[in-house]
């Protein structure tokens, strides 16, 4: 499974459980238009850190809070690497 | 003796679609001090027993670090005190704790009793044009305004109408915090001014920049000394004003109260600053206070995360499980005090109050890793009320009772609109 793949499935789960309605995840989707509020996000970058092993907004010291979905996702790629 | 005993708890995992503190009051009543739940996916054990926090937050803090909720703060604000870890962590406290000993936050009773001076001229205008005031917003500005001045000194001309965005937008959204964020360069451009012209303040920033790691002798990075702004200015502001917002409501409730409180505080007249070795003469101030935090501690709930497997209680703690320690049930537990939801000041004016566990209350939680800004937010609430409640009254204007949102802090819903009631002469 890609990261993409495992961002978005995580995306879709949390909103789920948190009764969210997620909009459809595209590369320039704004994070702000996802239909995810903080808390979801707070819970998405913990499940993420539990699935893929790496917190890259823990692990980094200089960093610009993505603004897509797009975005986030290589923010996640870069750190795997 | 089964070793590994869990505690009982609900069978179904908390509904998102439910408020937490609710759901969290209502587990508490059918399974106590103890209980396991399943929280957002997570195995928690909610612990309301004071012998249990103890454990956590100070015998064995070692092995708690911060639970997953403390991730809506990092993505916020980053990994500044409030977040970090280890030997990190230690170092930053070892850096920041000199900006709150007692002798700088005694330097700080003028400014603090200067901007509750301004805000009392705006009520007692309000109040001789018969109009009501957003307390709510008034405070939470009051409580800006002083922790901006007291962190950025004679910069704060410089930041006050960027950081505005605090006290204007309540709610801790993503939106909000993508509109926070960039502060952090309003706070660079400051200190490297400062840096630039070899300014030494004796303000908290000054403070900052002045601290060297222990161990190295480096300054803090440009970078993490904004975190650790972001974050005094975040937690330094909006704890207080949830705490004097309550307590105005309260008040407003308790005549019989403020009548007390008004006559330990003297006559109307000018408020002046009063030293901070004088403040614990003023016994029914500190007590209205403390009952304010005990019934609506800002910080609602702490969580952690065992590191190792643990004891707890008498149960088994695996290692990863998650502890949650509301304060706010812990405040209310009916072992623990008597009539729990009635605002009661002489509860800690009592001398029984001596024999009650030292763990029962915890605004700003306990152990090394408690509120390293108590003193400040406690000298501020003291001075708010020292300078407001000689001189005027605030009536609660409307017949609804009010609703808590239980969010990061504990608000209210709806801004209290209360009629002020000048004593002053005009």
């Amino acid at each position: 499974m890609s990261i993409k793949s495992t961002i978005a499935a995580q995306f879709e789960q949390i909103a789920v459980e948190q009764n969210r309605k997620l909009s459809r995840l595209s590369d320039d989707l704004k994070l702000l238009d996802s239909g995810l509020d903080s808390l979801s996000f707070a819970l998405l970058v913990t499940r993420l850190e539990e699935t893929l092993g790496f917190d890259p907004f823990d692990e980094s010291d200089d960093l610009q809070f993505p603004v897509t979905f797009g975005e986030f996702v290589k923010l996640y790629e870069a750190h795997r690497q | 003796m089964n070793t590994h005993r869990v505690p009982s708890g609900p069978r179904d995992p908390y509904p998102p679609s439910r408020e937490l503190l609710g759901w969290l009051s209502e587990q508490f009543d059918r399974y106590g001090d103890v209980y396991k739940a399943s929280i957002y996916g997570t195995n928690v054990y909610v612990v309301s027993d004071p012998d249990g926090v103890e454990h956590v937050l100070l015998k064995n803090w070692r092995n708690y670090v911060k639970g997953r909720a403390i991730k809506r703060i990092a993505l916020l604000l980053g990994k500044g005190i409030m977040v970090s870890e280890g030997d990190f962590w230690i170092s930053q406290r070892r850096m920041i704790q000199p900006a709150f000993l007692r002798a700088s936050v005694g330097e700080l009773t003028g400014l603090i009793t200067d901007s509750n001076k301004t805000l009392l001229a705006e009520w007692e205008t309000v109040a001789r044009a018969g109009r009501s005031v957003d307390v709510t917003r008034d405070v939470s500005r009051l409580s800006l305004e002083i922790i901006l001045r007291a962190i950025f000194g004679d910069d704060y001309g410089q930041c006050a109408t960027e950081f505005r965005i605090l006290s204007e937008r309540p709610e801790r959204s993503l939106e909000f915090a993508d509109a926070f964020r960039p502060l952090a360069e309003v706070v660079d451009r400051v200190a490297s001014r400062r840096r630039k012209a070899n300014r030494v303040s004796t303000d908290i920033l000054g403070v900052l920049l002045q601290a060297r790691v222990r161990d190295t002798g480096e300054p803090m990075s440009d970078r993490q000394l904004c975190r650790e702004v972001m974050t005094l200015v975040v937690a330094g502001h909006e704890t207080t004003a949830s705490v004097l917002n309550w307590t105005w409501y309260l008040l407003s409730q308790h005549p019989a109260i403020e009548r007390r409180l008004e006559s330990e505080l003297g006559p109307p007249g000018v408020p002046e600053p009063v030293p901070v070795d004088e403040l614990p003469r003023y016994r029914q101030t500190r007590a209205v206070i403390d009952e304010a935090m005990r019934l609506y501690p800002p910080g609602w709930l702490m969580t952690r995360k065992a590191l190792s497997d643990d004891r707890l209680a008498g149960y088994f703690v695996p290692a990863g499980t998650e502890i949650y320690i509301a304060p706010y049930l812990i405040q209310r537990h009916p072992a623990l005090w008597d009539q729990p939801h009635l605002f009661n000041p002489d509860r800690f004016l009592d001398e029984t109050a001596n024999g009650r566990h030292a763990l029962s209350m915890i605004p700003f939680s306990a152990g090394p890793r408690n509120c390293i800004g108590e003193f400040l937010a406690r000298v501020e609430m003291q001075l708010h009320l020292m300078t407001m409640v000689p001189n005027l009254r605030l009536r609660y204007a409307s017949d609804q009772p009010p609703e808590m949102v239980a969010g990061v802090n504990l608000l209210s819903r709806n801004d209290f609109i209360m009629a002020p009631e000048s004593k002053r002469p005009q």
